[in-house]
């Protein structure tokens, strides 16, 4: 088990905000009401006493039912991922960084330098670079199968992902059908212990603002086998959303709570890991902008409601507007990286996307890696007590001496963050090793690390293909 | 420029929407006719869309302004050009709506937004909107364009479906298809035979205009 680094130094959100806010999310779901466009999510709700208009598919959710979902909701969730030593504990504003997000549309294609369509190659390989750097603690997507059968789309991704990476996945698997056989995948991995172990967590997302998609009936099977639900919400600001942070941010809880009611009542237990987000929409290009600072400070909303509700958080950092892994894209990725980890978010997904999360880019997250490595550095802190205000060094070194060969250096050695990639050699040595900028090295490392061979697990990578080919069949048919 | 087209264009730019009604009525008290209100109108939207584009106005105020303008046109013009028998000259029409099994509605809305800004009459289906409905609403209101968004992966072929549906019911010479939604692209457009494809909102409505050259 891997135990992260403790962030949430920043504290943003007094309490009496978010109170605030949290009273508005009630009033939201209990007054407005959320809409379904699944009649089973409608009828649930409606057997579990909330109102529901039938016709319309307008879900009111009473306060009680909402305070007793809260209560079952654990307050520490553990994604184990195919092997448990990588497994990520998630609680107490722990900070662990991602690979990715949800599909991208286009992949930068790091030999040729041009974006095109991805395929489920290149999820594999987006993979297994995941797999192997070390600062990525779970894995997402920088890419997406768009050459297999749209309706097994996510099905073939789950395969891709599970069988390149032996740490915790977080994705999506919209829909009951899709659902029912990412929780088969994970019986393949973990068989009997799928329910206190399980290898991944899945991304709900409802469409915002306020609205249950049919797509979102996964919950029941999710639930039903406890795997965590992994939440992202994010109402646009000024568009999904009222044009203010505070105003957002409650519709963004409420969505929140809406899934979490859902989610306890048909399991009570549940894992469920907490994401209100909010989002700045361009108002020039109609674009979400990921590299905005009021994008970065959607981690406030989400880590200051989460502390509120004793949950564990899902957050963005590692992202960029910027087509290109260039200097624009260092300094947003570096901006809300460390937001989000000074905010104590646990899961920081999106490392590796660029142009606002159209572009997955390999460079892009080798580059993020290095970032979230400064960014867990910095959260490290440094201690003070006798050992470390090291007075007897100082005296025994004294004025105008030097602390180089003190054995107290060598054994604090260890505290100081070594650079990767990044340059730090002298202009005459760096001229003289062919004066490389970083998205080279960046690219360079993506190669060296896609030509190591492959380590398989070759039965389950049968029985997911199994999974998968079955599937196909159903929905298919057999050709 | 006429004193019409500055009293409406002033009344616009206020983005309060009472004061475009109140205006709009108070020239049609003082004996203006509903074409040329409507062409002031127009004028002033072009103005907010063309200053839009150069980034001294915002989405908002775009979007803001469109569906003032709409509104006014539909309650407060549309009615006296009936009586009149006349019709007012538009870019063409849009039948437009986010095809089935998606419900994200908000970048379509934005896209129609700047459709009608740019002159066109929109006819906007909504989200969730199955094959027959866009079949039903191209045979009803003989559009010059059909817009169908798709925000997600999965629901992307229903684009193709429509098309080959308009195909199946001699349609599809009669249209312009033009697609969007996130995960589109040029490719995919040429792919599934449609006829443009925006990469934004933005470029949506100056696609829709080479599109429908020759038809104004």
């Amino acid at each position: 088990m891997q135990v992260g680094l403790k962030g949430g130094q920043l504290q943003f959100l007094s309490k009496e905000d978010v109170e605030k806010i949290h009273q508005t999310s009630l009033k939201i779901l209990e007054k407005i009401g959320i809409a379904s466009a699944s009649k089973n999510i409608a009828s649930f709700f409606a057997e579990a006493g909330a109102e529901v208009d039938q016709k319309s598919g307008l879900i009111k959710i009473p306060e009680h039912l909402i305070n007793e979902a809260l209560k079952k909701a654990p307050s520490k969730v553990i994604i184990y991922g195919r092997d448990e030593e990588k497994a990520i504990s998630l609680e107490d504003k722990l900070i662990y960084f991602g690979l990715g997000g949800t599909p991208t549309p286009y992949i930068l294609d790091h030999e040729t330098d041009e974006w095109r369509r991805p395929t489920k190659k290149d999820m594999a390989d987006a993979t297994r670079l995941g797999d192997t750097l070390p600062e990525l603690d779970f894995i997402m997507s920088i890419a997406g199968a768009f050459d297999v059968p749209y309706q097994l789309e996510y099905v073939h991704e789950w395969e891709a992902l599970l069988s390149n990476t032996v740490k915790p996945v977080v994705y999506s698997a919209p829909g009951a059908f899709t659902a029912e056989k990412v929780v088969e995948m994970g019986r393949a991995i973990k068989g009997e212990r799928l329910e206190s172990e399980p290898p991944f967590g899945v991304y709900v997302e409802l469409v915002t603002p306020l609205m249950f998609h049919v797509a979102n009936e996964n919950v029941f099977s999710l639930a039903k086998n406890r795997i965590p639900i992994v939440i992202g919400q994010m109402p646009q600001l000024g568009a999904t959303a009222p044009m203010t942070f505070a105003g957002a941010a409650a519709v963004s809880n409420a969505e929140n709570l809406a899934v979490l009611t859902m989610a306890e009542l048909i399991n009570p237990g549940t894992p469920f890991v907490f994401g209100a987000y909010v989002g700045p929409l361009d108002m020039r290009t109609a674009r979400l902008n990921y590299g905005a600072p009021e994008f970065a400070m959607g981690n406030i909303v989400d880590a200051g409601l989460a502390e509120f509700y004793k949950l564990p958080t899902f957050g963005f950092g590692g992202c960029s507007d910027s087509k290109l892994p260039d200097a624009q894209a260092g300094a947003e990725v570096m901006m809300n990286s460390l937001m989000a980890a000074l905010c104590g978010i646990n899961l920081i997904h999106d490392c590796g996307y660029l142009a606002g999360g159209s572009i997955g880019s390999m460079e892009m997250a080798v580059i993020a890696n290095e970032i979230a490595g400064m960014v867990k550095r910095i959260v490290k802190g440094f201690t003070v007590d006798e050992e470390t205000l090291a007075f007897d060094v100082i005296s025994k070194v004294g004025p105008g001496g030097h602390f180089l060969a003190h054995p107290h250096t060598l054994k604090h050695l260890p505290t100081l963050h070594l650079a990767d990639l990044f340059s730090k050699e002298s202009e005459v040595k760096w001229a003289k090793m062919g004066k490389k900028g970083l998205r080279a090295k960046a690219r360079e490392r993506v190669d060296e690390i896609l030509s190591q061979p492959a380590v398989e697990d070759k039965a389950l990578n049968e029985k997911l293909r199994e999974i998968v080919k079955k599937a196909e069949q159903e929905i298919i048919g057999e050709k | 420029m006429s004193e019409l087209i500055k009293t409406i264009r002033e009344a616009l730019l206020t983005f309060e929407p009472e004061k475009l009604v109140e205006t709009t009525k108070k020239s049609l008290d003082e004996g203006c006719d509903p074409l040329e209100v409507i062409n002031a109108l127009t004028v002033a939207l072009g103005e907010i869309g063309n200053k839009f584009e150069k980034g001294e106005f915002f989405l908002v105020h775009l979007v803001m302004a469109g569906e003032t303008v709409k509104k006014v046109i539909s309650e407060h013009l549309e009615p006296l050009l009936k009586k009149a028998g006349a019709e007012r000259k538009t870019a063409g029409r849009v039948v437009i709506g986010t095809v089935a099994g998606d419900i994200h509605d908000i970048g379509k809305s934005i896209v129609a937004s700047m459709l009608f800004s740019a002159g066109f009459d929109v006819v906007d289906l909504g989200k969730d909107v199955p094959v027959e409905e866009f079949i039903k609403a191209v045979k009803e209101n003989k559009p010059h364009i059909v817009g169908m968004s798709a925000l997600l992966s999965t629901t992307l072929p229903v684009q193709r479906e429509v098309i080959e549906s308009l195909k199946e019911n001699n349609l599809r010479d009669k249209v312009k298809v033009i697609v969007g939604g996130a995960p589109v692209t040029a490719e995919w457009a040429e792919e599934i035979g449609a006829d443009g494809y925006a990469e934004d909102a933005v470029q949506a409505a100056r696609v829709a205009k080479q599109l429908v050259g020759g038809k104004d």
